[in-house]
C-alpha cells in the first residue's frame, strides 16, 4: 500500500489550483482597487500569501485574515445547522418517496421539492420573514441572538435565543439544497431497486427494510458524497444571500459589505481563502470515498472495479 | 433532591428571572437599527451623518439646533458676539466628563485645535483661527475675517476631555491622534460629557449605550435609559425586523416600505422635509456642448423633476428649482422647478443641436434614495430632446473616486449643508474650482462665474443677516439663470418606529435625533 505518489500528486495539483486562484484574485484586486494593486507586484503578492499574509482591508485597516476569522464562527454554525437539516431530512424523505412514489404525501413532497428548486432563495427567505416574523411573530427577523463564548469561539448554539435566530436562515438555505439531495437519493434508490442483486435479495426473502437500508441506501451514499462536495460552492453562495437577508454577522455579509465598499484587498483575500476551503473539502470528499468504497480509496492503486450490476 | 424541593428551586429561579426581565423592561430600552454604524467613537475621524448622530449621544457641542432650526445653548448656555471677529461663550458650571475630569475652557480650546487637524473637519473649522481662554468657564472663538456663521460652527464643536486623551497608548501612539480608520485610542475610547456612555461595542455588529446617571441636563424629560444600536444594511430586512417587533426604531426607511409601516397597527412612520439637495452636474470641461447656456437650459427644461419626485420618490421629496431648501437664508420662493419639453426642443435647435448628441452619465446606486432609478428616468427624459445618454451606475465606494476624476459628462450629486446655511452649497458646488482654497471642491460641472464667487465670499463676512440673505438669494438667482446644474429635489427623511415612540419630538432638519430628550411610552 504505497500512497506517497498519490499524495504528492494531490498536493501538487492542489497548490497549482490555489496558485491560479491567487492570480485571479490579484487580477480582481487590480480591477477594484487599482492603487492597491499598483503598490504590490504579483510575485510579491503571491509571496505574501505563501507566508500567510492575506493583506490589509482597505476599509477597516486591519489584517483581512483576522477579519475573516472573526466572522467565521457565525458562518460555520449556519453551514453546520443547514447541512444537518439537509442530511436529516433528505435521507428519510428520499427513502420514503422512492418506496411509495404513488402516495399522496410522497407526491406532495416531490411537488414541494420542485418548488424549492425553482424559487430563488431571496424570495423564499423574504416570504419566510414575512410569514414567521412579521405576521405570526414566532421567530426573530434578524441577527444571531445571544452569544456564549467558548474560549475564543462565539457560539449561538447554547442559548434559546441563538436557536430561535438560526432556525430561519438555516431553513431558508436548506430549502434550496434539500430538493437536490432528496431527488438524488430517490433516483438512486429507484434505480437500485430494479437491479439484479436486489431482485435476487427479494427472491431470497430478505426483509424489505434490510434491502432498502443495506442495499439501497448504501448505494446512494457515493453519489450523495459527490453531490455534497459539488454543492459546497452553492452552499457558500446561498449562505451569503441568507446572511444579507437575515443580517447574520458572518463571512458572507462581510464579503458583501466589502463589495459595496469596493474593498479590493478584502475581496481578494476572501476568494483565496474560499478556494483553499474548496480544495480541503474536495480532498476530504476523496477520503470519504475511500471509507465507503475501498476500491476508490485515494491511497490505493487503481484496480478494475466491478459494478453492482455486472453479473 | 426530592421532587418538591426541585420544584421549589425551579420556581425560585423563575421568579428571580422574571424579576430580572421586568427590571430590564422597566429600564426603557430602545432598540434601533440604522443602515451602517460609524467607524469610530471619535467625532472628528469621519465626517458623516451617522458619526454626527453618534457624537450627540456621547459628547455635547457648545450649541445645537433645535428641532425647529433655532440655536440653543448646550455646554455654553449663553454667548454674545463681541465684534465681527469674536463670539464669547460662557460655559456651564459643574459639568463632568465620563472620566471624572471637570469641563473647563481649556477643553474647548484643545478640542478646537484637535478638530482643526482632522482631515475631514479642517475645512469646516478653517474660518476659526483660534480660541482664547478668558477664565475657567469663559472662552472666545476668534476668526481672522469677519465671519457670520461662527455660531453655526459651534454646533459642530463637540468638547472632548483634554486630560483623558493626554499621553500615549499601549501601541505607543498619541492618545489624541486622528487617523482615518486607524483604530486610534480616541476611536475606541470615548470621554465626553454626553448623555450616554458606551457599555459594549462590536463594530459592524452592535453598540450598547447606557444613560449617564449624572448627566448635567436635568431639564431633559427624556426617559430612554438603554440604547441598543444594530447596523442592518438591507432595507427590506430592517423594515421587516421593525414590523416583527424585534426593533423599536429604524432609519432610513425605503419609500417602498412607507405604506406598509404606515398601515400596520402598532407602527408609526415619521417623515419630514429634509435638506439634502440632489442635483446633476453638467461637465463643461469634457463637453463643449455643455458650455452653451441654451443647451444647459434645455437639459433642465427637459427633465421633469416634479414627476421624479412624485412617481419615483413617491412624494418622498420636494422638487427643487434651486440649491437652498425652504427656510434657509438664500431660498428664493420664485425659483420654481422648470419643465417645458417644447421650450427645451426649441433651445436645442437654437443652439444648433436639433439632431442631438451623446453624453456619458454616472450615478451612485447605494448613496441616495432611489439614486439609480432617478438616473434611469433622466436618461429617458433626455432622449426626448435627442440627447442619448450612456449611463453607468456604481456603488458609492467607486463613485466618489470617479466623480473626483470628472469621469463623465453628467454626474449625480447630493449635498447637505455642513453649516445648515445656504452659502455652504455654493462654496462646494457653484464657486469656481480652486484647489488651494478648496472652493468648488464638488463643482463637477466646472461652472465658474466671478460674480457668484464675489457674492458668496462677501456673504461670509456680512454679519447683518438681512443683507446676507439678499446676497445669497442673488446667488441663487444667478445660478438659476446660468443653468449651473440640474436641480432635482430635496430628499425627505423617514423614520419608522413602534407606536409610543415619536421621533419627531427630537429630530432636527439635519436628521439628528436627540435621543436623550426622547420620551417613550411602554409598548
Amino acid at each position: 500500500m504505497n500512497y506517497l505518489p498519490q499524495l504528492t500528486q494531490r498536493l501538487l495539483t492542489g497548490s497549482i489550483t490555489i496558485m491560479l486562484a491567487a492570480c485571479v484574485s490579484y487580477w480582481i484586486l487590480s480591477l477594484i482597487s487599482p492603487n492597491h494593486a499598483a503598490a504590490i507586484s504579483l510575485d510579491q503578492y503571491l509571496n505574501q500569501l505563501l507566508h500567510g499574509d492575506f493583506g490589509q482591508s482597505q476599509f477597516y485597516h486591519l489584517p483581512n485574515l483576522d477579519l475573516i476569522l472573526e466572522k467565521l464562527p457565525a458562518t460555520f454554525e449556519l453551514v453546520i445547522i443547514t447541512s444537518l437539516i439537509v442530511a436529516l431530512l433528505a435521507l428519510p424523505l428520499g427513502l420514503y418517496t422512492a418506496i411509495e412514489p404513488q402516495q399522496r404525501v410522497a407526491r406532495a413532497v416531490m411537488a414541494f421539492s420542485l418548488l424549492g428548486i425553482s424559487l430563488p432563495m431571496f424570495l423564499t427567505g423574504t416570504l419566510m420573514v414575512y410569514l414567521f416574523a412579521v405576521q405570526l411573530n414566532w421567530l426573530p427577523a434578524f441577527g444571531r441572538g445571544e452569544i456564549v463564548w467558548l474560549g475564543s469561539w462565539p457560539s449561538g448554539l447554547f442559548t434559546v435565543s441563538g436557536w430561535q435566530h438560526i432556525v430561519m436562515p438555516a431553513t431558508a438555505v436548506s430549502l434550496t439544497l434539500l430538493p437536490l439531495f432528496l431527488r438524488l437519493i430517490r433516483a438512486e434508490l429507484i434505480q437500485v431497486m430494479h437491479s439484479n442483486p436486489v431482485r435476487l435479495a427479494q427472491a431470497m426473502g430478505i426483509t424489505p427494510w434490510r434491502i432498502w437500508l443495506r442495499y439501497g441506501l448504501r448505494n446512494a451514499t457515493l453519489p450523495m458524497i459527490t453531490m455534497a462536495s459539488l454543492q459546497f460552492g452553492t452552499l457558500m453562495a446561498y449562505t451569503m444571500v441568507a446572511e444579507t437577508l437575515f443580517q447574520w454577522p458572518g463571512v458572507g455579509s462581510l464579503f458583501m459589505q466589502g463589495i459595496i465598499r469596493g474593498d479590493g484587498p478584502l475581496i481578494a483575500a476572501y476568494l483565496v481563502l474560499v478556494s483553499i476551503m474548496f480544495l480541503l473539502f474536495n480532498s476530504l470528499t476523496d477520503l470519504a470515498y475511500g471509507l465507503f468504497n475501498p476500491h476508490l480509496a485515494p491511497w490505493r492503486q487503481h484496480t478494475p472495479f466491478i459494478g453492482q450490476d455486472t453479473p | 433532591m426530592n421532587p418538591i424541593a426541585h420544584q421549589k428551586w425551579l420556581s425560585t429561579l423563575l421568579l428571580a428571572l422574571s424579576c430580572l426581565m421586568s427590571g430590564l423592561v422597566n429600564a426603557n430600552s430602545l432598540r434601533i437599527a440604522y443602515d451602517a454604524d460609524p467607524v469610530s467613537l471619535d467625532p472628528y475621524e469621519q465626517l458623516s451623518g451617522g458619526s454626527m448622530q453618534q457624537a450627540h449621544l456621547l459628547y455635547d457641542p457648545l450649541l445645537r439646533w433645535t428641532t425647529n432650526h433655532q440655536l440653543e445653548g448646550r455646554l455654553a448656555p449663553s454667548w454674545q458676539r463681541l465684534d465681527n471677529f469674536t463670539v464669547r461663550f460662557n460655559l456651564r458650571h459643574g459639568v463632568k466628563f465620563v472620566g471624572g475630569n471637570p469641563l473647563t475652557a481649556l477643553d474647548v480650546k484643545w478640542s478646537l485645535q484637535r478638530a482643526k487637524t482632522s482631515p475631514d473637519f479642517k475645512a469646516i473649522f478653517q474660518p476659526i483661527s483660534h480660541a482664547r481662554v478668558i477664565d475657567t468657564h469663559t472662552v472666545d472663538l476668534i476668526t481672522e475675517q469677519p465671519y457670520a456663521l461662527l455660531e453655526n460652527l459651534a454646533t459642530q464643536l463637540f468638547v472632548m476631555d483634554s486630560l483623558f486623551y493626554q499621553g500615549f497608548d499601549e501601541q505607543n501612539k498619541a492618545k489624541d491622534a486622528i487617523e482615518k480608520h486607524g483604530h486610534s485610542y480616541a476611536s475606541e475610547h470615548a470621554s465626553g460629557t454626553g448623555p450616554f456612555i458606551v457599555t459594549k461595542r462590536q463594530q459592524g455588529i452592535e453598540v450598547q449605550l447606557k444613560r449617564q446617571p449624572n448627566y448635567w441636563d436635568h431639564a431633559s424629560m427624556g426617559n430612554v435609559s438603554l440604547i441598543n444600536l444594530t447596523p442592518i444594511h438591507d432595507n427590506a430586512t430592517r423594515s421587516a425586523a421593525l414590523l416583527a417587533g424585534d426593533l423599536d426604531l429604524i432609519a432610513p426607511v425605503a419609500p417602498i416600505d412607507h405604506y406598509r409601516i404606515k398601515k400596520q397597527a402598532g407602527m408609526h412612520l415619521f417623515t419630514r422635509d429634509g435638506a439634502r439637495f440632489i442635483n446633476i452636474q453638467m461637465n463643461q470641461v469634457t463637453r463643449p456642448e455643455l458650455r452653451d447656456l441654451r443647451v444647459r437650459q434645455a437639459i433642465i427644461y427637459a427633465i421633469n423633476n416634479k414627476g421624479i419626485a412624485s412617481k419615483i420618490m413617491r412624494g418622498f421629496a420636494t422638487p427643487a428649482g434651486q440649491q437652498s431648501p425652504p427656510g434657509y437664508l438664500g431660498h428664493l420662493p420664485k425659483l420654481q422647478p422648470r419643465f417645458d419639453l417644447d421650450l427645451a426642443k426649441k433651445l436645442m435647435s437654437q443652439a444648433g443641436y436639433n439632431k442631438g448628441f451623446r453624453l456619458t452619465m454616472i450615478a451612485p446606486n447605494n448613496r441616495y434614495v432611489n439614486d439609480a432609478k432617478i438616473a434611469q428616468a433622466v436618461v429617458i427624459m433626455l432622449a426626448k430632446i435627442n440627447i442619448e445618454v450612456d449611463l453607468v451606475t456604481m456603488p458609492k465606494a467607486q463613485y466618489w473616486q470617479k466623480y473626483d476624476q470628472g469621469g463623465a459628462d453628467l454626474m449625480m450629486l447630493g449635498w447637505h449643508s455642513d453649516t445648515e446655511d445656504s452659502a455652504n452649497f455654493s462654496e462646494f458646488l457653484a464657486m469656481c474650482r480652486n484647489a488651494e482654497s478648496g472652493y468648488g471642491r464638488y463643482n463637477g460641472g466646472h461652472y465658474c462665474n466671478p460674480e457668484v464667487d464675489r457674492l458668496v465670499s462677501a456673504s461670509a463676512k456680512q454679519t447683518n443677516s438681512l443683507k446676507r440673505a439678499q446676497m445669497l438669494q442673488q446667488v441663487e438667482q444667478i445660478l438659476y439663470q446660468d443653468a449651473a446644474f440640474v436641480p432635482l429635489h430635496w430628499q425627505h427623511l423617514a423614520w419608522g418606529s413602534r407606536s409610543g415612540i415619536d421621533i419627531g419630538q427630537v429630530l432636527t432638519v439635519g436628521n439628528i435625533p436627540y435621543l436623550a430628550d426622547l420620551v417613550i411610552d411602554q409598548p
